[in-house]
């Protein structure tokens, strides 16, 4: 907790520090979370802006970048609901839309697992990442994203179906 | 694909980095926000201290100088009897004095005219008023030292407001005696 005791003590200075031991896994979370780069850097901005915040009352029960993952996710899926809320998610927005994109053609070729995992439905990809990527538990991440375990399972059993068809996989290997 | 085309989807994912660098350093606009927030709040500080100073300084100009016409008349002359004063400091000698001068007060107060006691316990009224408020600020937030002094403050302009009142009904009565 040295880290959190140097950003305490030392005000924005300190803060600053603790910034740059900890933005990889953030802004990591954050992007494979919501599959765009302009998305996840406005998302770990927001969680280092409400963990400066939010700082005095953090607990040494759990460790510092669990604290961070947390107050990230929690930032992906406010944003999520608040679009989702705002507007209807447009054509271009849509999953397929978004494969094409990344395979840059209507033939949809077998994609790389970074972009396929992009290309994933919101709930999936979400489920996806931190039960497959970070290696939360289906409680953990079902709490996280505040929904039920059951719902975190049948996400990551689309997931997984989805990325194999979108990498070309057989049935053994995915 | 640059993953071997025979290991399976769980392998692949667990083998991908936790850590991921953003393309450009964050940090700037972060730190602009923070030193934003931090320089808001510090003005929010100063303003509840400004606005606390200034109730202050106006309940001790109303202990002091009594004015006229402040509020509509709805005192009960009750009032002083209703609130105990253990409610006050716990230092003894605070509160045999603080005692002592609410009784000399209670009789002084019904030599003076009945529009008069009705205007006095109008004021009393008010830092009474004025201390229960600053104990349910004091509620929430029990480690102020701003509240703690401008509770002191209360009981301190409440002694003073009995001494006044006695004194002014003693030189009237040596001018006009009673």
């Amino acid at each position: 907790m040295n880290s959190r005791r140097d950003a305490t003590r030392g005000g924005v200075r300190g803060f600053e520090a603790l910034y740059r031991e900890h933005v990889g896994a953030v802004y990591g979370l954050c992007y494979r979370l919501t599959g765009q780069r302009e998305t996840a850097e406005d998302c770990t901005q927001e969680t280092f802006v409400a963990a400066w915040r939010a700082l005095p009352q953090f607990e040494a029960r759990s460790a510092l970048a669990t604290w961070l993952h947390r107050i990230a996710v929690n930032k992906v899926i406010a944003r999520h609901a608040g679009l989702a809320a705002k507007v209807e998610i447009a054509a271009a927005d849509t999953p397929d839309e978004r494969l094409r994109e990344a395979a840059g053609t209507d033939a949809t070729p077998p994609l790389d697992l970074e972009r396929a995992i992009a290309t994933l439905p919101d709930g999936s990809r979400h489920v996806l990442v931190l039960v497959g990527i970070y290696g939360y538990s289906h409680t953990e991440a079902a709490q996280l994203l505040g929904i039920a375990a059951g719902t975190c399972r049948a996400h990551l059993h689309r997931a997984r179906q989805l990325l194999g068809q979108r990498m070309g996989l057989d049935e053994e290997t995915s | 694909m640059s993953e071997k085309p025979n290991l399976s989807l769980d392998a692949r994912l667990a083998r991908l980095p936790r850590e991921m660098a953003p393309q450009r350093d964050l940090w700037p606009e972060i730190e602009v926000r923070l030193t934003h927030g931090a320089r808001n709040q510090r003005r929010r500080h100063f303003a509840l201290g400004l606005a606390a100073g200034l109730a202050a300084m106006a309940l001790a100009l109303l202990a002091a100088f009594h004015p006229r016409a402040v509020l509509a008349p709805r005192a009960d002359p009750t009032l002083i009897a209703q609130t105990p004063a253990s409610a006050g400091p716990r230092d003894a000698a605070f509160v045999r004095t603080q005692a002592a001068l609410e009784q000399s007060f209670t009789v002084d107060l019904h030599r003076l005219p009945p529009q008069t006691q009705t205007r006095v316990l109008q004021d009393l009224e008010i830092i009474r008023n004025a201390r229960a408020d600053i104990r349910s600020a004091l509620d929430a937030n029990p480690q102020d030292p701003l509240l703690h002094e401008l509770l002191a403050d209360t009981w301190q302009q409440e002694i003073d407001f009995y001494t006044n009142v006695t004194s002014t009904t003693d030189s009237a009565r040596m001018r006009w005696p009673l």
